[in-house]
């Protein structure tokens, strides 16, 4: 009943989505074997057995696909990942913004940072009301900076607004 | 020798009861560590140490016990209201839990998990209190060649049961387990596969795959819509009172048996060290799914799907601390944990502590009936108000599940790196849920690993390399036949189902797929 309904977004059966991950798996099987290759029987026996099982597991699949495309009941593309675009877009401003913060955090600061990061990610998903905007991010830094910086005392990079806070606390 | 005396029994129960100052405090911590993914019980009684140290040990005891069984109670919390598992425990409740979520059944589904957590938790404490000496033995027939096929059945349980799709439901766990087994060997400490990270030379962390494999991936999931809920859910979640608290509690003592049995499924793998709440969690669910006459329900919001994870990983509580309390050998980190804190305070684990201080020995899983007793009563009531999360719009649920996950990825080790990390999980997890591969294989893969390495060398260097050691054993070879049943058995109910012989469905794994569009259909399916 509900899997009928998940046919829109999933990628079709056999389809070139499905072996993104597979492709993944086969590349680090591989540096994994080959960086094991040397090693004494110990240290690569668990990596040859997991290795070579997902290597068989990942072959079968491949010559599924093959035999769907072959047959015409499937097709080698990226439309489930690639599809529709406008959300893809998001999604990778998104994850500039989440590689931004995690960069910038050394200099920021752990509170300036997750403030700047709320915003930015706010501000990419529609939010446009400063109020809200700068409502929600300050919110969140500030517990954040509650928790980690004053609680629990975390190596979390100190900042501008963390050592401005250190003299009023 | 083993043994009880009910006097004594009850002297500690109203010794338990009389720390309520102490229990109290420590199941709220215990319900907002397990409910923030980064943060579990071992952790957090890590940095508690100055703390418990300083306590006097029963009283360090009790706090510590607690506070164990509150997180594995909190864990189903965010799984339910935004399919992020506070703890790898509660993987398994996301498939149901969420999907009632989605139906704007958030408040009912977290009744369903707390009555399930607490009842299952009692009752494997009070069933561990009368046959603690007959439950010590098991862990002493299961060995390393055992354990090597527990971890490979308790991964493929997982695959068959998370992914529509057998052969990627399994492509997924193995390569979790890959992933689990990067970093220095064993043996010669030997870095492997760590694309020359110092960070990895201890292994791939697990709260940033954790983070990564749900959280950020959910949120990039989240981009497409605007609330998690439709208009049914939302109108449903707004005007949601009391009623469905008590609807949530009606429907889950209805459900009593299926508690109590899948309690006992997670006690009994929980004895087992090493094999944990992930495991438990998943074969209760699998094992409900089973004996269901109603299987094709399981994945689209069915409570038999909440109660049967929630009590399992509580049943693992009590399970844990058998191996600690009668051998001396700690059931799983936390326990592992105690230990330190009972040895810092000369308590010598083993049969002779049931002869030397059969309080302590006892007091542990009393402490337990008690604190449980008294969470139901903390807990319960918030359900109404936590459901309200359900209501947030994505465009500000999801930054806020970015900034504190991510923030979450730096707790346990303080490394920047591990952030990074999260993210390359969050990337891996958005791929692998658009295509239809179950992220929760891949995680508990990733947890599994280096367990899986450790049993698996254990027993080859027992036989100086000769695999056939694996096939050594009869309880090893009856799991072994299990676990080729347990991969057979879905592939003969498809072809059964293709030849139009079998229920419609019946076969039909949920979990694949995105989240959200389980909960879209589980929406659907419900109008």
């Amino acid at each position: 009943m509900s899997e009928a309904t998940d046919a829109p977004r999933r990628a079709p059966a056999g389809s070139g989505g499905d072996l993104v991950i597979p492709a993944v798996g086969a590349a680090f099987a591989a540096y994994y074997l080959w960086t094991v290759w040397d090693l004494s029987w110990e240290a690569k026996a668990d990596g040859l057995v997991v290795g070579l099982v997902l290597l068989v597991l990942i072959a079968l699949l491949v010559a599924r696909v093959g035999l769907a495309v072959a047959a015409g009941r499937a097709r080698l593309g990226l439309d489930a990942l690639v599809r529709p675009v406008r959300p893809q877009l998001t999604r990778l401003a998104l994850l500039a913004a989440i590689l931004a913060f995690i960069l910038t955090l050394g200099s920021l600061g752990f509170t300036l940072g997750v403030f700047l990061f709320m915003c930015a990610a706010m501000l990419i998903l529609g939010v446009r009301s400063p109020g809200a905007l700068v409502g929600v991010a300050a919110g969140v830094a500030l517990s954040g900076w509650l928790l980690f910086i004053l609680f629990l005392d975390t190596r979390f990079p100190r900042g501008p607004i963390e050592q401005l806070l250190a003299r009023l606390f | 020798m083993l043994g009880w005396d009910p006097a004594l029994l009850g002297e500690l129960f109203l010794r338990s009861l009389g720390l309520w100052w102490i229990i109290l405090p420590a199941i709220l911590l215990g319900i907002v560590v397990g409910a923030v993914p980064g943060f579990n019980a071992q952790n957090t009684l890590v940095i508690l140490l100055p703390l418990t140290l300083s306590m006097d040990v029963e009283r360090a005891l009790v706090f510590m016990a607690a506070m164990y069984c509150a997180t594995h109670l909190g864990g189903g919390i965010p799984a339910i209201l935004v399919n992020i598992p506070g703890t790898g425990g509660a993987a398994a409740t996301t498939i149901d839990g969420y999907a009632m979520a989605r139906k704007g059944q958030a408040q009912q589904a977290l009744v369903l998990s707390f009555v399930a957590s607490v009842l299952g938790g009692l009752i494997t404490s009070v069933a561990v209190v009368v046959f603690l000496p007959y439950l010590a033995l098991m862990a002493f027939y299961l060995r390393s060649v055992e354990m090597v096929v527990v971890m490979l059945f308790g991964l493929t349980l997982i695959a068959v049961i998370a992914a529509k799709d057998l052969l990627k439901g399994l492509i997924a766990g193995f390569l979790g387990l890959l992933i689990g087994a990067v970093g220095t060997d064993h043996i010669y400490s030997t870095p492997r596969a760590t694309f020359g990270f110092l960070e990895l030379y201890d292994g791939v962390p697990l709260v940033p795959a954790l983070i990564g494999l749900f959280a950020i991936s959910e949120a990039l999931e989240m981009v497409e819509e605007e609330a998690l809920l439709g208009d049914a859910g939302l109108q449903r979640v707004r005007q949601g009172g009391w009623a469905d608290t008590v609807e949530g509690l009606r429907i889950s003592l209805q459900r009593w048996w299926h508690i109590v049995w899948t309690g006992f499924v997670g006690l009994a793998i929980g004895i087992i060290p090493g094999a944990g709440a992930s495991i438990a969690a998943f074969v209760a669910y699998q094992q409900s799914r089973m004996y269901s006459k109603t299987p094709q329900l399981y994945g689209t919001g069915h409570p038999d799907g909440v109660i049967a994870p929630e009590s399992a990983n509580n049943g693992v509580t009590s399970g844990t601390l058998v191996p600690l309390m009668a051998i001396g050998v700690p059931g799983g980190s936390t326990a592992a944990v105690m230990m330190i804190v009972l040895q810092y305070h000369g308590v010598v684990l083993g049969p002779r502590l049931f002869i030397e201080s059969p309080h302590l020995a006892y007091g542990v899983f009393v402490s337990m009936v008690v604190a449980y007793i008294l969470m139901i009563f903390t807990i319960l009531p918030l359900a109404r108000y936590m459901a309200r999360v359900t209501l947030i719009p994505t465009q500000y649920l999801a930054p806020l599940i970015l900034g504190f996950t991510i923030v979450g990825a730096f707790a346990p080790r303080e490394y920047v790196f591990d952030m990074g990390l999260a993210v390359v999980f969050g990337v891996l997890g958005y791929i692998a849920r658009r295509t239809g591969y179950h992220v929760t294989a891949i995680l508990i893969g990733i947890i599994l690993g280096p367990l899986f390495e450790v049993y698996l060398i254990r027993a080859l260097r027992i036989s100086q390399g000769d695999p056939r050691i694996l096939f050594s054993s009869a309880i090893g070879n009856v799991l072994w036949v299990l676990l080729a049943l347990s991969l057979a058995l879905p592939l003969w109910r498809e072809r059964r189902q293709r030849s139009g012989k079998g229920p419609a469905g019946a076969a039909e794994a949920p979990g694949a797929g995105s989240p959200a569009q389980r909960g879209k259909s589980a929406e659907r399916s419900r109008g």
